[in-house]
């Protein structure tokens, strides 16, 4: 209680020197007047001081008459007097506040836009569209385009971009691009020069055609790894063997090849998966910036097993958005569902997976021609299953080419 | 009244400060001194303090005394305190 001054200090002290003849009279009438006083002392023998709040320094004037006491103000101090004397400066107050608003509506503009990640996409291309989009020094960061919005526009504009983020940091704005890997292009820029298609696995030849080049093998002949199928080599008067007078062209074509494929699939007899119950509930939450205010006990939700899909509702001043609004949120319950399969159901789920991956696997040329579940088995609650696939693929792979024998060599 | 006060205080065996009717002095080293439920200050200088009490009259001398805080009802005073005596 003693040694609060603080509340003081914010309304305002004032420090006295008093001179008259009855000193210590006038402190014990100040003292039953109920008003507080601190720091007195003596200056010199006639001299003393003290200091008193601004809310009592009009109430002591009575008490300085009556006991004939004369006063002077030596210090004022406190927040009062500080905005007296910032009233007086005011040209100081409107800089102050001027520079505190400069900072605040400085840092809601965006004063840099870099552009990461791009190798073959020139930057001023992006940020060029970038600009055209909405991002650009200078732009006020409330009306930024929706950041999702963004990017899909961007990846859109530039296909070559197979992701494009956007984020902010500060003042900047970051636009991170990862580009598409030209592996594809690579490849056919390969088949324009001096290849040889040679066989990527052991088949046998089911079907060839040859765009360029020259076949070198039939359909039936069993082909190993690496065997070469079209010579990129063409125009020889003989047959094979002679290189020296052809003319190397390139070789294109598809062959197909019949391969085996041996898949294993596991599945598990039991199946869990989550299904919705079909009961939902709701509530509705306010939120203010990133914040969404979340009351525990108050909105709890009735569910165990629930997922939740959020609708945000933001409030808008005319076409800005409001930095609150509400989130409301649903929850449906959801319940773990068990399926029981037998063995047949199992193994024929596990046939149809192995099929699409097959598929996926061999590409658009490629067809199932016969499958074979080898032994299933049943194991720990688990299916064991191979499949064994009769496949036609396009076996052709690409190779530099390369002459097989290396007699004088004069073609031009 | 003050019969049956300080009979209950006896009976009940309280201290004596809740009465409200004594000082209750607190004093640091010998450059502190607090005192509360005093009646007002009769006579100041910075080598004497006089305050008044319940009963009698507490003289604190020493020599630089400065009032720190004063209270209606409590001082804190500080400065090199030589002596502190109840007066009747």
């Amino acid at each position: 209680m003693s040694q609060n001054h603080l509340p003081y200090k914010i309304k305002g002290t004032v420090t006295l020197h008093l001179t008259g003849p009855l000193l210590a009279e006038l402190l014990d009438q100040l003292l039953k007047a109920n008003i507080q006083i601190f720091n007195i002392r003596w200056v010199d023998k006639q001299k003393l001081e003290l200091t008193i709040s601004l809310k009592d320094f009009y109430a002591i004037r009575q008490y300085l008459r009556k006991t004939n006491t004369r006063m002077r103000i030596i210090h004022k101090g406190g927040f009062p007097f500080l905005l007296m004397r910032m009233q007086r400066r005011k040209a100081f107050v409107v800089g102050i506040l001027f520079f505190i608003t400069m900072i605040y509506v400085l840092s809601t503009l965006i004063w840099k836009v870099e552009v990461e990640g791009n190798e073959r996409i020139p930057s001023q291309q992006i940020l060029s569209f970038a600009a055209k989009l909405g991002v650009y020094p200078g732009q006020w960061k409330p009306r930024l385009p929706d950041q999702e919005e963004f990017q899909n526009d961007l990846l859109e504009y530039f296909p070559q971009a197979s992701w494009v983020g956007f984020r902010m940091e500060g003042t900047r704005a970051i636009i991170t691009v990862v580009e598409k890997q030209d592996i594809d292009e690579k490849e056919k820029e390969g088949e324009k020069g001096p290849v040889d298609l040679v066989s990527r696995r052991d088949a046998v030849i089911y079907d060839i055609h040859v765009e360029r080049g020259r076949p070198m093998v039939e359909v039936n002949d069993v082909v190993k790894k690496g065997d070469l199928l079209i010579s990129g080599a063409y125009g020889g008067d003989n047959e094979a063997g002679e290189e020296g007078k052809s003319r190397i062209v390139g070789a294109k074509g598809k062959v197909l090849g019949e391969v085996w494929y041996d898949s294993e699939v596991v599945v598990p007899l039991m199946n869990k998966r989550k299904v919705y119950t079909g009961n939902r509930s709701s509530t509705i939450l306010p939120y203010v910036g990133s914040w969404m205010v979340r009351i525990p006990f108050l909105f709890s939700n009735p569910y165990d097993k629930y997922e939740t899909i959020q609708h945000k509702k933001v409030l808008y001043l005319g076409k800005w958005p409001l930095p609150f609004g509400w989130v409301e949120e649903e929850y449906l319950e959801m319940k773990w569902a068990e399926q029981r399969l037998n063995q047949s159901e199992a193994i024929a789920l596990g046939r149809e997976r192995a099929r699409s991956d097959l598929l996926s696997q061999i590409g658009p040329d490629g067809k199932i021609i016969t499958e074979k579940v080898l032994h299933p088995r049943v194991v720990s609650g688990k299916v064991y299953i191979r499949i064994h696939f009769d496949v036609v693929e396009d076996i052709a792979k690409i190779r530099p080419h390369l002459p097989q024998t290396t007699p004088s060599r004069n073609d031009g | 009244m003050r019969k049956i006060q300080s009979w209950i205080l006896d009976r009940f065996d309280l201290p004596a400060d809740v009465t409200s009717k004594v000082p209750r002095i607190l004093m640091v080293g010998s450059s502190r001194i607090h005192v509360e439920n005093h009646k007002g200050i009769e006579r100041f200088s910075s080598t004497e303090l006089w305050l008044r009490l319940y009963q009698g009259k507490l003289a604190i001398t020493g020599e630089e005394l400065v009032i720190r805080v004063a209270y209606p009802d409590e001082v804190v005073v500080e400065g090199r305190i030589d002596e502190v005596k109840f007066q009747k």
